[in-house]
């Protein structure tokens, strides 16, 4: 409910309206394109090897500034009638997801046209990665969604962290131009494994190993669990200071 | 039925606004000071289902801080409170109205908010239009609405919400002659149907004419708790 309401909201004036959700990926894919072709070098496909980065990465980005400013903005709502708050971020997440889905398909148009078909487990794997990134942006929100109401300057510097974060996840190179120690540091970061996992399966159809999946997953259900519950325990004391 | 026992509610106000990472890191070593606002200090009352609350008091005395505690946007910090039965809490008529939004969305979100499914939503939208005499008006954005149509849809759509208990925080201030009248009459509608109700108002007309029980709250605590007309007599002074 949340979501239509969000979703009316940002696109009911404008006159592209419904367009922007396709669009605003796709223009920005184009601007690194062109760009950042020159990195490419020896990749294969890069088209759709950055464009897959792209809009993973913004996912995480929507995902996650939408999740925190979620109670802030409906601070105005939540003061006056009790209702669950957690559908509040969860309602952001999903709408970025769905911003997510949206752009998938143009990827998924690109791939095709360019004579890729994954396989269906490949697939099916894929899908998998997107709800660990699901999981992930949203235990981040339980925490950043309260922790900005003490500090309301966090929306900026989020802003800031999330520009240096492009850089610092291979989206628009690989992995293997940078030194062994810097790869095993960026490779800490969970958004770099969706990313490196999501291009072998759906790109260049590897196999990726299980166990890491599996590791991704249990890692990322476990962050949200706890942001569920840290959320669940401080909500209250943070509904005073809004 | 509402049964508060000895709620005490305490707000801690700073000194110092610390709003940003900034701030809190310039001034890290130098302590916070708080200003203890005690908003409510051991209130006890009892409602049976059916009977109607007045609670009345300056500005300032705690009463709207009293029904977000029943309403359970706070929690207290001291004491109990029991309550059986479903709350609709109407501290401000239109929670949630966008102006952007249309009329019936505005309707959809609204009565979600206060707690109806989509089915009875969809069930109940031709009363609350009609209700609010808007029906000309349900694709329109609430913004083109006249302040007075909003409230009047709003209270249309606040008097759907199935609730067996009602806390209305000053919510009939606004409202010309015939919204009033109408007020009326869902009153004495929700009488019949022996919902219990409290009224924050500064309205003591009101008060006695529809209060079973009236509680004058002055600074956090109970000054009185009596029967309206003697309770109001006193205020008065």
């Amino acid at each position: 409910m949340f979501i239509r309401m969000d979703f009316i909201l940002r696109y009911q004036n404008s006159v592209l309206g419904f367009l922007w959700v396709f669009l605003k990926p796709f223009l920005i894919f184009l601007v690194l394109l062109t760009v950042f072709t020159f990195f490419g070098g020896d990749i294969q496909h890069y088209q759709v090897y950055l464009l897959l980065g792209i809009i993973l990465f913004q996912f995480f980005s929507d995902g996650t500034t939408f999740g925190m400013h979620s109670i802030l903005n409906k601070a105005h709502v939540i003061l006056k009638i009790p209702f669950s708050k957690t559908s509040v971020i969860l309602a952001g997440t999903l709408n970025a997801l769905l911003h997510f889905f949206f752009a998938l398909l143009i990827f998924f148009g690109f791939l095709f046209f360019n004579g890729l078909y994954p396989s269906f487990l490949n697939i099916l794997l894929f899908l998998l990665l997107i709800f660990i990134e699901f999981l992930f942006i949203l235990g981040l929100s339980f925490f950043t969604s309260l922790w900005v109401i003490s500090f309301r300057d966090l929306g900026q510097i989020w802003e800031v962290f999330l520009t240096a974060l492009f850089y610092l996840v291979p989206i628009f190179y690989p992995l293997s131009i940078l030194p062994e120690h810097l790869q095993k540091i960026l490779w800490f970061n969970p958004l770099s494994q969706i990313i490196v996992f999501s291009r072998d399966l759906l790109i260049y159809g590897k196999t990726v190993p299980s166990a890491n999946i599996l590791y991704l997953f249990i890692g990322s259900s476990l962050f949200c669990f706890l942001g569920w519950r840290y959320f669940q325990n401080k909500i209250q004391s943070f509904t005073e200071k809004i | 039925m509402i049964q508060v026992k000895n709620i005490s509610k305490q707000f801690l106000i700073p000194h110092e606004k610390r709003e940003t990472l900034r701030e809190n890191f310039l001034r890290f070593f130098r302590p916070r000071k708080y200003e203890k606002l005690q908003a409510l200090n051991q209130i006890s009352f009892n409602v049976k289902q059916g009977e109607w609350l007045g609670i009345i008091g300056r500005n300032g005395s705690g009463k709207s801080t009293l029904l977000k505690l029943l309403a359970g946007i706070y929690a207290p910090n001291k004491g109990k409170i029991h309550i059986s039965g479903k709350i609709v809490p109407l501290l401000e008529l239109g929670v949630g109205f966008h102006p952007e939004l249309t009329v019936l969305q505005n309707i959809f979100f609204n009565a979600t908010l206060l707690g109806l499914s989509q089915k009875e939503i969809e069930d109940k939208t031709e009363t609350i239009l009609d209700f609010a005499e808007l029906e000309r008006f349900k694709d329109q954005q609430l913004k083109n609405l006249s302040s007075g149509m909003q409230v009047r849809l709003a209270f249309a759509v606040a008097m759907q919400a199935n609730g067996d208990i009602y806390l209305l925080d000053e919510v009939l201030a606004v409202g010309d002659f015939d919204f009033q009248k109408k007020c009326g009459k869902v009153f004495k509608d929700l009488k019949k149907q022996k919902k219990t109700v409290l009224i924050v108002s500064h309205n003591l007309e009101n008060i006695k004419k529809y209060c079973d029980k009236c509680i004058w709250l002055e600074n956090g605590r109970v000054k009185d708790d009596n029967l309206p007309a003697l309770i109001i007599k006193k205020y008065e002074q």
